[in-house]
């Protein structure tokens, strides 16, 4: 079933707004006028009723679909019931699409939906402000016949409060073949332009279905400001007066979109044209650049990045000046940090060297976060969980650069990056676009970012890598008769974030396979299995517990002892019952292991029959330290009888392989991998005593070009096979004429997981 | 991508889902005691019924939450909820009351009173509830098991003696439940009283027999009310049942011109009185849309036919009216039926509205009687859905009723048949082509997946679901066109080339001649899994493959053939050599649908010995 699109802005009038059961004068009127204006007239992107022969195979094709805003304080739109509601700003948001419904599971899709209906009043500044909405469906029939369907006839009720309606509606008498053309308009008003902020809105030239005609119209009228941009290859704006003169008309009309299938290795916001504009009453102001006045409309240049970056800036700046006022410059907080790493240096003198002491801090601040966060109703199954908001990443920055200039003297800076998952340096439109990451300068530059709880110093994330870093070295100032961290832009300069090699980010298996001599077609494997660089992350996601990261942390700052322990460190407020805790980590234990079964089953693409044992080796929790865990497991099915003899699928042993399906096999958009990456794997089977092994000459291949490589060895030492398989890309990014070339690697190793060996009977 | 899947998984290889909800006992319910009596009160429904329960929840575990919640609906009011932990009003948690969606339905008039509530290691949270059910025809049913572990129940019906009722016991085996019965004077009424000890919550497992056949409960049948001055039946035989729905179906007035105008129209031509049901069927199957609706006393009431042919869509009861009304205005004898489908353990010897949850449409033609369920939109004429056949169906008869019947059916009603001839292309690779007939509801399940796969998706979808997800496996001259033929028999043509399909090693070949391996792994977690599996409809499938042996090879080995027997089920696997080829030759064929957990055992070892007979290897030698 499918939810309306519906543009719905002004939604915070909902809690005051009065009872409006049933359709008011001036909401029937409304909705009159706004059929007569939306269906009543010819719209000539809306004319076709016919698909082109290429889309024929199409379940739904979307004939036009256009989004409008009209802003009107001059009641062009004659409703002549609003005449009197003065200078308020009236706008009515408009949603409309028309599409042919193609086959049985379009019509399943479209037959039936949810919409919403408001009709509120709510109090306003200058007196009562309106929020309506409306829908209309009409159907189109094969030879023409348009068939209007009686929304509140056809509609029964979910919910049906004061002032929203929640309604579902089976469409009645629609058949494959025929168009729907719906829209959904909602009418609000707002009454001043103060603190208002301004409204995102977003268009993706590209959607599930293939679409004729994209229509966007938006009418700002004099007193409203807009910025926008249109990026990867999204055509422009046509921008004209409005009718009365001081406002503007944005426009454009785009044809024949194609759909958008699910591309494997591949991001939206670098490859889909797009287009962002912001709109508010009154002028915008911009950071370091001049406002854009009221009934203007602007686009976004290249120095919008430029300009986001100050705005970083100038929140980084706002929230020292808050840890000023609240904290006086984390006070206590140095003081403790200071303490705690005095604590850890005289444990382990070596460590006193400022080399070391940026890090031991960042593991500080994270085992301050683990000791704090830890409730009853914790997730004790998963050590993940803690994913910074962009000010929370801003004040721990902060509070990291007041640590490290005020208690240890070292140079520090913001760096103010983009993630090569969203939008890139040239297209940043706002500062929500950019990530912020610190630099200690002393003595070799180190990195910090404090996006989550598994972030490792001195780590650069792979979103990053690669990506231009704006760097604001921070400094002190005065503020309230305290010195105070600050940055500036006067001291500003761009570098660029540093690429790991595939050779940093590696996956290792070494596996010890043999069967099971009562039971021939049960494999047994011993799998010590490491990863290191950026593949830790998702490894420690997936396969540790809270309180194995809590120990870690514990042990990474120089303490000993476990959650419980730690537990009674808290202040008496804030511990929790002894008994309580033991009995909720009792049960994460109980349930780890099938994280580990589970991996398995992700892994090899078939269930271990039995997980006999699993421990994790190293967390991996320094930069240079790999995440390892071994374990024994059984596998049924990959050894087949054949008379006297077996079949073994040896190939499955190096886990299942990327599979580039049929239709994704030909390509024109570039790569973008998340980062450079090695997989090697080291097998020893053992041949059953009685049986000679047959087979290993296809277990020799070898490919390797500029993308990336597959390469395996085998050969027989006595009674064992002993396998060598590497594979690696060599890149994060590839521009798509090199598919080919990554294709023939990954086609390799396709092959070798489906080889098999023959175990012949002596 | 899930609906390219949904065609992926045939039945053959579901995957069930195992229990996990509240089997960690860390809530678990203490004592609930369910207090039910019967009022009369003025209005058309001179009999109420009052339900009164409270609970004792209590929590092993720290920091739980309760999840409670109550269904109601037009019929049902919840009067009053009260809260307590630890003997002290709860703040902050307050009942909520929703409209509750139930799956597949589009609108009902269910609602749901909930609410979360935390609860502390070792606190005791007391729930009690009233309700009043407005109707006793609507009151069917009361169960023992909750959502949680119980570990008292009891359930006490105070039954005066105006009041004829009767409580029938259903699934009580293996529980520890005990009744008691007395008399009190002060109220002149029956005090009916259950006990129960040690009651697991309920399982929340795919493909399990409907709640009706596993769960203990009474049915609660009301019959006759002796109001003193007057009687009040409700359903004391099935004929008062039969006589409150026929009430329902009489009221509907249907515009019968308008009905005839279009079953002329959908008919003309046509000459042969079955070519003219089939095609009258055929047409309402797929062009109404169904839609259910549970709203009230228009949960039983059928919508005016010409409402549902102008609407285009309408539910079970809609359907059949409309499919009714068209074949009674071309003359035949067609009537509307009440059916109870096998998700109900009950039939209509317990009369009450419990017993059936469907209608479907009779046709009696010639003195045999045809059962049309437009809601199984592939299903052919004179074939029943697994859900409706060998049930009892009550059928319109003017004042009376006919109680029959649906035709119990063979798999041989669902039969699937494959035929491939393969050769060689070299050592490994083997070429040839598949034709594949579906029948029944075989034919009926894959129809409905292609129907609900988006066109610009079908052609691979179909593709990946006939070569199981091989990429190897390539098909060609698959015309998906014959898709949309309503013949009874749906079949399938393509050639193929499947690389890498044997394997060679120095002078042999190793070819393995399944690659669909129906029902591989099909092992059920016997520790996990705590309801009978119940498959969607019976099986019936036959593969034939002629591989030709490679030039230059002979056949070294060859597997042995096998039979299994298994009071589900038959399966055979046979390999013979005809000349310069092989026959393999597979049968499964499941005429009970029902895998029942005291037979999964025996089920498990077959499975097992059929997955090591899927990968037995067939092994060429070269001649020279």
């Amino acid at each position: 079933m499918r939810r309306l699109y519906l543009v719905l802005i002004a939604t915070a009038f909902l809690c005051t707004a009065k009872a409006q059961k049933e359709e008011s004068k001036e909401y029937i009127k409304m909705k009159e006028e706004l059929t007569e204006k939306i269906f009543g007239s010819a719209d000539p992107f809306f004319k076709t009723t016919e698909i082109p022969e290429k889309y024929k195979n199409e379940s739904v094709v979307i004939l036009a679909q256009k989004h409008s805003i009209e802003s009107d304080s001059k009641y062009k739109i004659k409703l002549g019931l609003f005449a009197a509601s003065g200078v308020k700003y009236n706008f009515f948001d408009i949603f409309r699409r028309k599409l042919m419904i193609n086959d049985q599971s379009a019509l399943e899709e479209y037959s039936q939906l949810n919409f919403t209906k408001l009709q509120t009043k709510g109090r306003g500044i200058l007196g009562k402000e309106r929020n309506y909405t409306f829908i209309n469906i009409r159907v189109i029939k094969p030879n023409g016949t348009v068939k209007t369907v009686n929304v509140d006839e056809s509609a029964v009720v979910l919910k049906d409060e004061k002032n929203e309606k929640q309604n579902k509606i089976a469409i009645p008498d629609l058949n494959i073949g025929d168009i729907i053309d719906y829209y959904v308009a909602s009418y609000y008003q707002e009454g001043t332009v103060a603190g208002g902020g301004s409204t995102p809105l977003l268009y993706i030239l590209g959607d599930e279905y293939p679409v004729l005609n994209y229509v966007i119209s938006l009418q700002f009228d004099s007193r409203i400001s807009a910025e926008y941009q249109c990026i990867n290859g999204a055509p422009d704006f046509k921008i004209a007066s409005d009718a009365d003169g001081g406002g503007n008309v944005m426009s454009m009309a785009v044809k024949d979109i194609p759909k958008i299938k699910g591309l494997i290795w591949s991001v939206a916001a670098r490859q889909l044209p797009i287009i962002r504009i912001n709109y508010q009453l009154g002028n915008m102001s911009r950071r370091n650049m001049p406002d854009i006045k009221q009934g203007n409309v602007a686009k976004a240049t290249r120095s919008y990045a430029d300009m986001a970056e100050e705005d970083m800036a100038f929140y980084t700046n706002a929230s020292s000046e808050y840890a000023a006022r609240t904290t006086r410059g984390y006070k206590s907080e140095r003081s403790d940090f200071k303490d705690a790493w005095k604590d850890y240096v005289k444990k382990y003198p070596k460590a006193d060297n400022p080399d070391s002491t940026a890090s031991i801090i960042y593991r500080l601040m994270l085992r301050d976060d683990y000791f704090r966060h830890f409730q009853l109703n914790t997730n004790f199954n998963n050590a993940y969980f803690n994913t910074m908001t962009l000010q929370g990443q801003i004040d721990r920055i902060v509070l990291f650069a007041y640590i490290m200039k005020f208690e240890f003297k070292t140079e520090i800076d913001l760096l103010v990056t983009t993630s090569k998952e969203e939008y890139s340096r040239d297209n940043v439109f706002t500062v929500r676009d950019l990530s912020v990451m610190a630099r200690v300068n002393e003595p070799k530059p180190k990195f910090f970012k404090f996006g989550d709880d598994f972030e490792i110093a001195n780590v650069v994330p792979y979103e990053h890598q690669g990506e231009k870093a704006k760097v604001f070295p921070f400094d002190s100032r005065s503020f309230m008769g305290l010195k105070i961290m600050s940055v500036s832009s006067k001291e500003s300069s761009t570098i660029t974030l540093p690429v790991s090699s595939y050779k940093e980010n590696t996956k290792k298996d070494i596996v010890k396979a043999s069967l099971d001599p009562s039971d021939m077609q049960l494999m047994i494997i011993h799998r010590k299995a490491s990863s290191t660089g950026q593949f830790k992350k998702d490894d420690k996601a997936a396969l540790t517990i809270y309180e194995e990261i809590f120990s870690e942390i514990n042990t990474s700052v120089g303490l000993t002892g476990n959650i419980l322990e730690s537990n009674k460190d808290r202040a008496k407020s804030d511990r929790l019952n002894e008994n309580d805790l033991s009995q909720v980590l009792e049960k994460a234990r109980v349930k780890h292991k099938e994280d580990f079964e589970n991996e398995i089953e992700r892994n090899y693409g078939t269930k271990a029959k039995e997980l006999k044992q699993f421990k994790i080796l190293n967390f991996g929790m320094t930069a240079n330290t790999s995440f390892e865990f071994e374990e024994d497991f059984t596998i049924e099915g990959w050894v087949k009888k054949a008379g006297n003899n077996y079949i073994v699928d040896i190939g499955k042993l190096i886990t299942s392989q990327i599979t580039i399906e049929k239709d994704q096999r030909e390509r024109t958009k570039d790569i973008y991998m998340p980062f450079a990456r090695e997989f090697s794997y080291q097998v020893e089977f053992i041949i059953p005593e009685g049986y000679t092994a047959d087979g290993l000459d296809k277990l020799d291949m070898k490919l390797e070009n500029e993308t990336g490589a597959f390469v395996s060895t085998a050969q027989q030492e006595g009674n064992k096979i002993v396998l060598n398989i590497n594979k690696y890309y060599s890149k994060t990014f590839y521009s798509s004429d090199k598919w080919p070339l990554l294709l023939a690697f990954l086609d390799k190793a396709m092959d070798y997981n489906q080889q098999k060996l023959l175990l012949k009977k002596k | 991508m899930l609906r390219s899947l949904l065609l992926a998984s045939s039945i053959l290889s579901v995957t069930f889902s195992w229990a996990q909800a509240n089997d960690e006992k860390d809530i678990i319910i203490q004592e609930k005691v369910q207090e039910f009596s019967f009022t009369i009160v003025k209005g058309e429904n001179p009999v109420t019924i009052t339900e009164k329960y409270s609970e004792k929840y209590k929590s092993t575990q720290p920091n739980t939450v309760i999840n409670f919640s109550e269904l109601y609906n037009d019929n049902e009011t919840i009067d009053d909820v009260t809260i307590k932990v630890d003997d002290k009003k709860v703040k902050g948690v307050t009942p909520k009351y929703d409209y509750f969606s139930v799956e597949n339905i589009f609108y009902s008039d269910a609602r749901i009173c909930y609410f979360d509530m935390p609860l502390q290691r070792n606190s005791v949270a007391d729930i009690s509830l009233l309700k009043t059910y407005k109707d006793p025809r609507y009151f069917t049913s009361v169960y023992f098991t909750e959502g949680y572990f119980t570990e008292n129940k009891k359930i006490v019906f105070t039954v005066p003696k105006w009041l004829t009722i009767e409580l029938k016991e259903f699934n009580f085996n293996g529980y520890k439940i005990t009744k008691s019965q007395a008399y009190d004077a002060k109220t002149n009424s029956d005090i009916i009283t259950y006990t129960a000890q040690d009651i697991p919550a309920f399982a929340s497992e795919s493909a399990a027999p409907g709640r009706s056949y596993i769960y203990p409960h009474i049915l609660v049948m009301c019959k006759e009310a002796d109001l003193g001055s007057s009687k009040h039946i409700f359903f004391k035989t099935l004929a008062d049942q039969y006589k409150w729905y026929h009430q329902l179906v009489l009221n509907i007035n249907d515009d019968k011109g308008g009905l005839q105008q279009k079953a002329k129209e959908l008919t003309a031509g046509i000459t042969n009185d079955i070519d003219k049901i089939k095609t009258v069927f055929r047409w309402v199957q797929e062009n109404i849309r169904y839609i259910a609706f549970e709203d009230g006393i228009a949960g039983f009431k059928p919508a005016k036919a010409i409402d549902v042919l102008n609407k285009k869509y309408g539910d079970c009861k809609g359907m059949a009216n409309l499919t009714k009304g068209l074949l009674e205005s071309l003359g035949f004898d067609a009537r509307l039926c009440w059916i109870g489908t096998n998700h109900i353990a009950y039939d209509y010897s317990t009369p009450s509205m419990a017993v059936d949850n469907h209608m479907i449409c009779a046709l009696i033609y010639k003195g045999k009687k045809y059962f049309l369920d437009a809601t199984e939109t592939n299903i052919a004429l004179d074939e029943y859905a697994e859900r409706i056949q060998g049930r009892q169906v009550l059928i319109e008869n003017g004042d009376n009723y006919i109680l029959e019947r649906v035709p119990a059916v063979t798999p041989e009603q669902n039969l699937q048949v494959e035929k491939i001839t393969l050769s060689f292309d070299g050592k490994e690779n083997v070429k040839g082509n598949v034709s594949i007939t579906y029948k029944g509801e075989s034919r009926s399940d894959i129809l409905n997946k292609i129907a609900a796969t988006r066109k610009d998706n079908l052609q691979k979808s179909l593709v990946s679901f006939l070569s199981e997800n091989n990429m190897k496996y390539e098909i060609e001259g698959l015309n998906t066109k014959e898709l949309a033929s309503t013949d009874s028999l749906l079949s399938l043509q393509y050639n193929f080339v499947n690389k890498g399909a044997a394997s060679s090693f120095g002078k042999e070949i190793y070819f393995e001649p399944d690659y669909r391996k129906e029902l591989n792994d099909f092992i059920i977690d016997t520790a996990k899994r705590k309801l009978d599996v119940v498959l969607p409809y019976k099986i019936n499938l036959l593969t034939e493959t002629s591989i030709a042996v490679p030039a230059g090879y002979k056949v070294a080995h060859l597997p042995d053939s096998k039979t299994w027997k298994h009071s589900n089920a038959e399966i055979s696997i046979q390999y013979l050599q005809k000349g310069n080829s092989i026959e393999y030759k597979k049968y499964i064929r499941i005429p009970d649908i029902v895998l029942r957990k005291n037979n999964f055992s025996e089920w498990n070892k077959m499975m097992k010995s059929l997955k090591e007979q899927y990968q037995e290897q067939i092994i060429f030698e070269s001649i020279n």
